[in-house]
């Protein structure tokens, strides 16, 4: 995202607008991490914006360089915060969440690969399913790499752990979640 | 020479490009002979290729900052301290004690016998820590409340009485004689929730002491600046108070 500077820059020197502008490219991410962390629409919603709030009054203390990343850590902090005054909440099933994810598909700046035709409600269905059963700092990374195209660096700045932590668990998440799709019969080696 | 066969780690660093060039080399090598492994890469890279396309959840609404303060050069920094709550409601306790304070001032001015007759109406509610300690004994020694119940508080005049009155009673309370030595602040003023609980008890005795004072010789026509700004202190601290609160709560 090296075309953030500009907003960065504006953003930094009082520029609201220009904060927005940052908001407007990010605000996806920021909310499906947040979704995927809390599990609830609500609270997601919740967290994110008070994530961008806190981000907005402490934009001239980002000088790294991801803003994205900066900013996601801000989000976790927000998910963490939210869990701690409401108390764990009920989340949605498993099927539910499957259901409920929309359609919208994730800006990525990578080519889609050959395997990437829509996925059946039944292979969605078994992955979030995986994704649910996998412990939450695996899940986090694979949110982070797999669903939402950080690198590792990016992913280590918005976890605040090392690029080795980052690269174990997402390697365990993938292969926990491998293995559900190879039992359930979705993913077929060539 | 079979070189051994790569964790899943490994695998999936070569399958994000995250190996170093010589080991990604050797595991490539030990690939072209090794159909389980290759298996295995294949399984991993088709379920990365799923996860990528898995659809995201579309946000209720855009979450763009609106009538935010502004990052401002020299302001920003205790601007953002000012939001939090902690700060407003320390600004409230600031606000409240210079109430107190311009209370003590303007009624140092005022006749001492008013002053006995004020403390006697002052009575707090059990739960107010400040008012609660100091109160008791007043309450026995002066004559029974000649308040009446429970009243609405009158809009005009209410303030300008009951600012007049309650600076007579804050004035007694340590002093059962009614000297004109200033009171301390409430106890517990660095406590939030103690200065919302004294702020409440003022309010709550200024009401109920519009009805008695009627019959009194009132304050000076007019209100001097001490009570104006004193009434300004404490619409502030209430104000900072229920914003402190309020901002709490999620959106």
């Amino acid at each position: 995202m090296t075309d953030d500077a500009r907003w960065i820059e504006a953003a930094q020197a009082g520029d609201a607008d220009a904060f927005n502008v940052l908001v407007e490219r990010h605000q996806l991410v920021a909310y499906n991490l947040a979704y995927r962390t809390l599990r609830n629409r609500e609270d997601a919603a919740d967290a994110t914006q008070e994530a961008f709030l806190s981000a907005y009054r402490a934009v001239r203390s980002f000088h790294g360089t991801s803003f994205r990343a900066w900013l996601l850590r801000i989000v976790l902090n927000a998910c963490y915060d939210a869990r701690r005054r409401s108390g764990r909440r009920p989340t949605s099933s498993m099927d539910a969440l499957a259901e409920e994810v929309g359609e919208l598909p994730w800006a990525d700046e990578r080519s889609p690969e050959p395997e990437a035709a829509a996925l059946s409600r039944e292979t969605r269905t078994i992955i979030e399913r995986a994704l649910g059963a996998l412990p939450e700092d695996q899940r986090l990374v694979i949110v982070l790499v797999d669903l939402q195209g950080l690198a590792y660096e990016e992913a280590a700045e918005a976890l605040g752990c090392p690029i080795g932590t980052v690269r174990s668990r997402l390697a365990r998440g993938r292969a926990q979640v491998r293995d559900d799709l190879l039992a359930s019969g979705n993913l077929s080696p060539s | 020479m079979q070189s051994p066969h790569p964790t899943t780690e490994e695998l999936s660093a070569l399958l994000d490009g995250e190996l170093p060039a010589a080991e990604a080399d050797a595991i490539r090598r030990h690939l072209d002979t090794c159909a389980a492994c290759r298996a295995d890469l294949e399984a991993l890279r088709g379920t990365i290729a799923m996860l990528r396309v898995l659809p995201a959840a579309a946000p209720p609404r855009s979450f763009r900052v609106f009538d935010a303060p502004k990052p401002g050069g020299l302001l920003a920094f205790p601007l953002a301290r000012l939001a939090s709550p902690v700060a407003l409601r320390a600004l409230a306790g600031v606000a409240a004690a210079l109430m107190v304070v311009l209370f003590v001032a303007d009624a140092a001015r005022i006749d001492a016998p008013r002053a006995d007759t004020g403390a006697a109406d002052l009575r707090a509610p059990p739960g107010s820590p400040a008012a609660g300690e100091a109160r008791p004994d007043q309450a026995t020694r002066q004559a029974p409340p000649a308040l009446a119940p429970q009243r609405a508080p009158s809009s005009a005049g209410g303030p300008a009485a009951g600012a007049s009155s309650a600076a007579d009673s804050v004035q007694a309370l340590p002093s059962p004689e009614g000297a004109t030595e200033a009171p301390q602040p409430p106890p517990g003023f660095a406590a939030p929730a103690e200065t919302a609980g004294d702020r409440a008890v003022v309010v709550t005795a200024q009401a109920r002491q519009i009805e008695t004072r009627e019959s009194t010789p009132a304050a000076p026509s007019g209100l001097p600046p001490a009570r104006i700004a004193a009434l300004a202190l404490a619409l502030l601290a209430v104000s900072a108070l229920v914003v402190s609160f309020v901002a709490r709560r999620p959106t």
